[in-house]
């Protein structure tokens, strides 16, 4: 038998489609699989819809809190600037009162700052999670 | 009953009627699910979270589109994703053995052999050839509805065809060699109008 020195596309198309066409191959479904999928719809049928995120609850406490950030960020970079005894009073007093902290924070030895940086996390963090348990105990 | 009077059924608050879209579609998932992963077991639970994924965004469906078209681009969808994130066993491209020499094989054995070649020929080609070559020649060679499965343009498709097929024909040419009675098969359809479409 002579070989086919000069493969066509065909060729490749042909031994292909042999060996990879819906044709060739097929596999029956198992007995019990149409009994399966509609047990899985029946029981997505029946779960109650998810309950939707509360955003008008929420989103002024996230607009107030951006701002907060906003303004937060604003008095820090106007603090680093040489002219910052030209704010306005109550700008004044909010960078006193940021200097203030950071010159308390720094009073604290290194383990005593990390202690005092935990403790700050900590009750931000339950302020969180008491503001998330009121926000659902409200919802509900 | 039809597709879309079951749909519309089930969207009316019937979820049973979603019985006849299962009973009708379940062996092309399921066979289209082992032509991605080639394990059983593993097709039929693609195909049932696809089903299950049908069921829940069944109100997407705009039934300008095929009901087929819609719910074979939701399937190829989740398989992929599938078989990116847990990809089935396969051997690097240089790895695959070639075929032996054919003449000194009996019929059968060199049958299986061949078709575990292609097979793993297939399996080390890149994912986006493998899917794009899988789905076409699973949709009999139709390049729009390949594309419409897997939701890329007729000329990506195409590109990755021709890409993908001269990756297979450096390393199936002991295979293309052989005298055409290898490869005769009397059930088989003409492959020529795969080319001209390309």
């Amino acid at each position: 038998m002579k070989r086919n020195p000069n493969p066509s596309n065909d060729d490749l198309d042909r031994l292909l489609d042999e060996h990879l066409s819906g044709a060739s191959e097929q596999l029956e479904p198992s007995s019990g699989f149409v009994l399966s999928v509609m047990e899985s719809v029946q029981a997505e049928a029946a779960a109650p819809p998810p309950i939707s995120f509360p955003w008008r609850r929420t989103l002024p406490a996230l607009v107030l809190a951006l701002c907060g950030m906003a303004m937060l960020v604003g008095l820090v970079l106007r603090a680093g600037d040489s002219d910052a005894a030209a704010a306005p009073a109550h700008a004044q007093s909010m960078l006193s009162l940021l200097h203030s902290l950071v010159a308390s924070a720094q009073l604290f030895t290194g383990s005593q700052a990390t202690l005092c940086w935990v403790v700050v996390a900590a009750c931000l963090s339950v302020a969180a999670i008491a503001a998330s348990f009121r926000l659902t105990g409200r919802s509900s | 009953m039809d597709d879309r009077q079951d749909a519309a059924r089930v969207l009316a608050g019937d979820p049973s009627a979603f019985e006849g879209i299962v009973r009708r579609w379940q062996s092309p998932l399921i066979n289209l699910a082992y032509r991605f992963c080639r394990d059983r077991g593993r097709a039929e639970e693609m195909a049932q979270e696809a089903f299950l994924r049908a069921f829940r965004n069944l109100a997407s469906w705009r039934q300008e589109s095929a009901f087929s078209t819609w719910l074979f681009a939701l399937a190829t969808n989740l398989y992929c994703t599938q078989l990116r994130r847990l990809p089935p066993v396969t051997l690097p491209f240089d790895e695959v053995h070639e075929p032996a020499d054919p003449g000194a094989i009996d019929g059968g054995l060199e049958q299986r052999n061949q078709s575990a070649a292609i097979r793993k020929a297939v399996e080390s080609l890149p994912p986006k050839y493998r899917e794009v070559l899988t789905l076409y020649y699973f949709h009999e060679l139709d390049v729009p509805a390949t594309a419409s499965s897997l939701g890329l343009p007729e000329g990506t498709v195409k590109a990755h065809l021709f890409r993908a097929r001269s990756l297979l024909r450096d390393k199936l040419k002991p295979m293309l060699e052989r005298p055409a009675r290898s490869n005769s098969n009397p059930n088989q359809r003409p492959a020529s109008h795969a080319t001209e479409s390309l």
